[in-house]
């Protein structure tokens, strides 16, 4: 009874910071808050600058002092909060957090990314506690734990809008950011793995970062100057070299596809035929690679050969993060390379036209479409 | 009365015997059940292929996740982080008018097939998906068949040692020697009486209580015991983990460890290191022990207390800066050791207890007085009975002293002596084991007539400040083994001709 009275005090003074939590319990769905709300409750925020937290000097698994601003200084950041004696909803989110690990293990090797757990029972939560209980998850990846004194920890949680008075009242949260950077973003932490990785993905820069330059055209800005490569082995910026000026046909394709990629890429190659002279001056055909591990430039080469692809037709590759920015930029990004689809995006990009191709349609129709988009004018 | 008491003794004796030749088996489980058991709450199937749980895409090991960690030890679920896992009893499961989810929708009730389905594809009868939250495990259809007959009869116990009726609990005794006044003798006549009298009174929740005495670890887990309470080892306390029942013991010898890695074992004073360095500490406070001092510690050559002086020594490496030296001391070796020792030494006394009275003398003899430390669990030494040059050269540890008895303890006590005829010998020894049964009482009364071990335990787990008027305070948490760290030191008043209490301090355990 007793301590059925201190969690409804609890719960009263400190309503709005166990939102989750209660949330549920008043829609008397409990069971599902994860999955229907806090979810789908996706938000961002602003951290703000973190070294005004005073001294939060905290202890890794192993029993080393470290500052948390060191850590996260000028980095990706995800954080997530447990306690190792929480049975219900901590182990599943360390499991899902050792995917995210897996996932992005090139990002955290490269110390671009941080993937810190911070115990919020720092009471009980020990070091050695906490190594034990990492280890459970069987993972490779560097992963760094915190506990450390309970006030330090506390304001932390604090600013960082995760405390709660009861650990047990404690939301599977989890933050996603870049240290410095202002949309931060506040997720549930069971969501698919898969879908974290996307989110933090969006917050590295692309590298040889040609984007910003002083442009005001809102495409440029749009689809920015970022750089791919073509097969030829040529770098090539997105907007100014491969798309300024033209009409363009943008298809995303890999070379070891067996099944659509032919039959686009050949109707493709009687395009090519169709519009002749116009290739390379008005029209550019850019073939976005959703494979670019596989597709290096040889592959592409090679590729673009079985369909005589003349000027004009660009077979493109690049950085990780580049090429997957520019299938982003045209909705073309997929989590794996099967999953692409087969459909033609046609634009003017001098009048803002674009118009979505069926890729598989006869050859004919898709011809038409392409003159219609390149017969569009301003006027 | 002495008759009733000699077929007391003799059905005790069977009983023990009875155990001896094969284990009790109290529990009403199958063997096929037992291995389900395994499953559901450690994630452990008896194939060799390992059960995975599945989430979003992740698998891993089933054992980070095992169905008890939410569903509870009784299938009724345990809310967190405002997520509600079902109960899962076969009960609710298989209504047949089937059950309505917290969110409104509707299932039907389960049958085996479907509840097979459930675990491993996530759909319910209704081929709705499961809470995001309900891992789907990968199993061999043997453990998968193992589990669901566990599943049959979760929430109706089955625990290790409880009947509807009953209630089987072990005493972990010291051997039994043929001295007329007998140690585990006297003890075993106050758990006796202790028994007998709550069975009289109802029991624990209408169960009666029996009671397995056991001198050896293995005895852990050869009975079907809920629960232990005791003198411990680290023998025991490694058997007690293994079995996984939750067990208040008196102390144990080497340093006790973490909850983390010693879930079961719950002690109630500081470990017979704990309780040395205790003293150590004690003389370094007073300007006895700086770093030149020459610090001998005389041992009783057996295991258990050569494995205490082993880690007594890097302690003392460690905190002091001193390499004690380590001698094993039997009754010949008196002569000779005390020829070796100093005047201006420290003496931490493990020997055996009948000698160092002994010893003493020899030391005054040869005209040495050093400092003499003595951790009164371990050993004793007769502090009357000391040679006056020694008077405020000896001093005594305790973790307990009767200043923390309460007239009502001590009534109570009394009434137990009176009515049950209880020996006159090893009284301190007998107050010890009434405070151990009591917050046993206490702790199986506070866990309720549903019994599980697990939430024992965590009972245990949530003791904070808890006074039984016998012994100190007694506080538990999730790392915290030790329940009371207090020692408290013991010395001679020459004046008064009478013991004194010169200190109290905390045992600095971990």
């Amino acid at each position: 009874m007793k301590k059925f009275q201190l969690i409804i005090i609890a719960l009263l003074l400190l309503a709005p910071l166990s939102l989750v939590a209660q949330k549920a319990k008043h829609k008397g769905g409990a069971c599902c808050a994860t999955k229907e709300t806090a979810a789908n409750e996706k938000s961002t925020f602003s951290l703000g600058d973190m070294k005004d937290i005073p001294n939060v000097q905290l202890t890794n698994q192993y029993g080393q002092d470290v500052e948390f601003f060191d850590l996260i200084e000028g980095k990706v950041v995800a954080l997530n909060f447990i306690f190792t004696s929480c049975k219900t909803i901590c182990p599943p989110m360390g499991a899902n957090f050792v995917q995210l690990q897996t996932l992005m293990k090139d990002r955290v090797e490269s110390s671009e990314l941080v993937m810190l757990t911070v115990s919020i029972d720092p009471q009980t939560d020990t070091p050695e506690r906490l190594k034990a209980w990492s280890e459970k998850f069987e993972t490779e990846v560097d992963w760094t734990l915190l506990t450390g004194d309970k006030n330090d920890i506390n304001t932390l949680l604090k600013k960082l809008e995760v405390y709660t008075a009861l650990k047990e009242e404690h939301a599977p949260v989890i933050l996603l950011g870049k240290e410095g950077g202002e949309n931060w973003v506040r997720t549930n932490g069971l969501a698919n793995p898969n879908e974290l990785a996307k989110t933090l993905n969006g917050f590295f820069e692309p590298k040889n970062d040609t984007r910003t330059g002083s442009t005001s055209n809102p495409d440029e800005m749009y689809f920015t100057n970022v750089e791919l490569m073509n097969q030829h082995g040529e770098n090539m910026r997105l907007y100014a070299d491969l798309m300024k000026d033209k009409v363009v046909i943008v298809n995303p394709f890999f070379t070891e596809c067996t099944g659509v990629c032919p039959i686009m890429s050949a109707t493709l190659e009687k395009i090519q035929e169709h519009l002749g002279d116009k290739m390379g001056d008005e029209v550019h055909i850019i073939s976005l690679t959703v494979d670019y591990e596989t597709d290096q430039q040889e592959e592409l080469e090679a590729y673009s050969k079985i369909y005589h692809a003349e000027k004009g037709w660009y077979f493109m590759t690049g950085a990780k993060e580049n090429i997957e920015f520019a299938l982003h930029k045209f909705g073309k990004k997929v989590e794996n390379r099967e999953g692409h689809d087969s459909v033609f995006l046609v634009g003017n990009v001098k009048t803002k036209l674009w118009k979505k191709v069926n890729g598989l349609a006869n050859v004919d129709e898709i011809i038409a479409e392409v003159d219609s988009v390149i017969a569009d004018s301003l006027e | 009365m002495q008759h009733r008491q000699s077929i007391a003794l003799l059905l005790v004796l069977l009983f023990v015997l009875m155990g001896a030749s094969g284990p009790v088996l109290l529990s009403q489980l199958t063997k096929q059940q037992l291995a389900g058991k395994d499953v559901y709450s450690k994630g452990i199937g008896v194939s060799e292929v390992k059960i995975t749980a599945q989430m979003s895409g992740v698998s891993v090991p089933a054992t980070v996740m095992a169905c008890v960690n939410c569903h509870n030890a009784d299938g009724s679920g345990n809310p967190e982080g405002g997520i509600t896992p079902s109960n899962i009893t076969w009960k609710e499961l298989t209504k047949n008018y089937g059950g309505q989810l917290q969110n409104q929708r509707k299932r039907p009730a389960y049958t085996e097939r479907t509840l097979r389905n459930a675990i491993s594809t996530g759909m319910d009868p209704a081929g709705n998906e499961l809470h995001s939250a309900m891992p789907r495990y990968e199993m061999s259809r043997e453990d998968m068949d193992n589990l669901i007959s566990y599943l049959k009869v979760l929430g109706n116990s089955g625990e290790k040692g409880v009947t509807d009726e009953t209630l089987q609990i072990g005493v972990a005794l010291p051997e039994k020697t043929n001295s007329p006044n007998d140690k585990s003798e006297s003890l075993r006549q106050l758990v006796n009486a202790y028994i007998k009298e709550l069975n009289n009174g109802g029991g624990i929740y209408n169960r009666k209580v029996s009671v397995q005495f056991f001198t050896e670890a293995s005895a852990v887990d050869e009975n079907e015991l809920f629960m232990i309470v005791g003198e411990g080892s680290s023998d025991m306390e490694k058997a007690i983990n293994q079995a996984q029942i939750p067990s208040l013991l008196s102390h144990s010898q080497k340093r006790t460890t973490q909850g983390f890695k010693n879930p079961y074992a719950f002690y109630v004073y500081p470990s017979w290191v704990g309780q040395s360095t205790s003293l150590l500490q004690f003389s370094k406070e007073k300007g006895m022990l700086s770093k030149g001092t020459t610090l001998t510690v005389l041992y009783e050559d057996i295991p258990s207390k050569k494995g205490v002086v082993d880690e007594l020594f890097s302690h003392c490496k460690k905190h002091y800066g001193i390499e004690p030296t380590l001698i094993p001391m039997g009754s010949n070796d008196i002569t000779e050791i005390s020829q070796e020792i100093g005047d201006k030494d420290i003496v931490l006394y493990l020997g055996a207890p009948n000698l160092g009275n002994t010893l003493l003398k020899q030391l005054e003899l040869n005209d040495k007085h050093p400092f003499i430390l003595v951790p009164g669990s371990i050993t004793g030494i007769d502090l009357y009975n000391v040679p006056d040059s020694f008077k405020n050269k000896v001093f005594v540890g305790f973790p307990t002293w009767p200043s923390e008895r309460t007239p009502d303890a001590k009534k109570k006590y009394e009434t137990l002596k009176a009515k049950y005829v209880l020996p006159n010998s090893w009284k301190a020894s007998q107050w010890e084991m009434l405070s151990q049964l009591v917050t046993a009482e206490e702790i199986l009364k506070r866990t309720g007539r549903n019994l599980y071990q697990e939430k024992v335990k965590e009972n245990f787990e949530t003791l904070f400040q808890y006074a039984n008027g016998l012994s100190p305070a007694l506080s538990y948490d999730l790392n915290r083994r030790v329940g009371s760290n207090l020692m408290y030191i013991i010395g001679f008043d020459s004046a008064k001709s009478q013991i004194k209490l010169i200190t109290t301090l905390n045992s600095p355990e971990n």
